[in-house]
């Protein structure tokens, strides 16, 4: 298909945008539009068009514009949300290592004592004769006060993890 | 600012202020009036080009939720009147453009509304008779093209700002598009074996 542009076509164009083809428009450019291939192409669709436009927006049945408002503001507010979310993400991954990193090391630090300990156990298995006093005279040292302070250390990091995560991700 | 947008923006710690010329702040009023006198224009746009009234009545919501939620939407003052519509067309397009990617379904629930109602008057039915069909045999882009051209009036640099095609193509696509349109529109005037 060849590009073929006449000269004619702009000021045809406008007419027929205004309404003015082809009563008010002038006998010439309708003689023209007669024989321009270019031309009577312009106005057949462009009347089709502007006929078309004045239907369809006679048709058209928007809701009103509160609507449309009040949503919008939901979505912006939404985006908004998810913005604050997420340094949140951030402080909570934050909070789960800061909660493990003291957890591994105490679970380390016991891991070590528990050679001592695994050593005293032994020990009183081996000896029957062990009075109850030896176990309490041996004070801070015994191994068996450590296991009792890593349970209830681990109970109580436990605890205060559970409600951080609940606080972490509770969101509203 | 309006005190609906307080609370987002606390939240958000933004003191932007070049957000405050958004059109996510803009009054009510002001986008009612945008609203009033350039949604029927988008929606006979997204009809016509889409030729489903129902995806139209989507479409045009979530344009100008769109435009609302758009950081660097034009202002809506008198200046920027223009440029607030090109850019509302220019996201129904894309939405247009999103919606014809998708893969499409075949259920009868999906079908437009249009199919199985009457209801409309004897000038719409007059005008959908004349142009309906022969719009539907041309491709989507055309349709958007022409409407664009013919019906809203616009330039080829703002077609070219709408469709984010280049501004040197739109003529020629808008010749031939034109070209065809007006032969099949001719075919349908011609009586069946009319002569040429």
């Amino acid at each position: 298909m060849t590009f073929v542009s006449c000269p004619c076509e702009k000021e045809i164009r406008e007419l027929v945008e205004s309404g003015q083809w082809p009563l008010a428009s002038p006998p010439e450019l309708r003689d023209h539009a007669a024989v321009c291939r270019t031309c009577a192409d312009l106005v057949l669709v462009a009347s089709a068009f502007q006929r078309a436009r004045s239907t369809t927006i006679a048709a058209a049945k928007p809701i009103s514009s509160g609507a449309i408002w009040w949503r919008a503001q939901l979505r912006s507010r939404q985006q908004a949300f998810e913005r604050i979310e997420r340094p949140l993400i951030g402080a909570q991954v934050f909070a789960f290592v800061a909660l493990l990193v003291p957890i591994i090391g105490f679970v380390a630090w016991e891991a070590r004592n528990g050679m001592a300990w695994l050593t005293w156990l032994s020990k009183v298995s081996q000896s029957a004769q062990l009075h109850a006093g030896d176990v309490s005279a041996s004070g801070a040292s015994n191994p068996a006060s450590g296991l009792i302070f890593v349970l209830v250390a681990a109970a109580a990091l436990a605890l205060i993890g559970g409600v951080a995560v609940y606080f972490a991700t509770e969101r509203k | 600012m309006p005190w609906d947008f307080a609370l987002p923006n606390a939240l958000a710690g933004e003191a932007d202020a070049d957000r405050q010329h958004t059109a996510a702040y803009v009054d009510n009023s002001a986008f009612a009036a945008f609203y009033e006198r350039s949604a029927r224009p988008l929606w006979a746009y997204l009809v016509r080009a889409s030729c489903d009234a129902s995806l139209a009545d989507d479409l045009m919501q979530e344009s100008y939720v769109r435009f609302l939620c758009a950081e660097r939407a034009p202002s809506l003052n008198e200046d920027g009147e223009v440029a607030a519509r090109l850019y509302l067309f220019r996201i129904a397009t894309n939405l247009l453009h999103d919606h014809w990617r998708r893969p499409r379904a075949a259920s009868i629930d999906e079908l437009p509304e249009e199919l199985f109602s009457a209801d409309s008057n004897t000038a719409q039915t007059e005008a959908q008779a004349e142009l309906g069909p022969a719009l539907r045999r041309m491709k989507p882009r055309e349709r958007q093209l022409l409407w664009l051209a013919h019906a809203e009036g616009y330039s080829h640099r703002e077609i070219a700002q709408v469709t984010g095609l280049a501004a040197a193509s739109i003529r020629l696509l808008l010749f031939r598009a034109r070209r065809r349109l007006a032969r099949i529109l001719r075919e349908q005037h011609q009586p069946a074996g009319g002569i040429q």
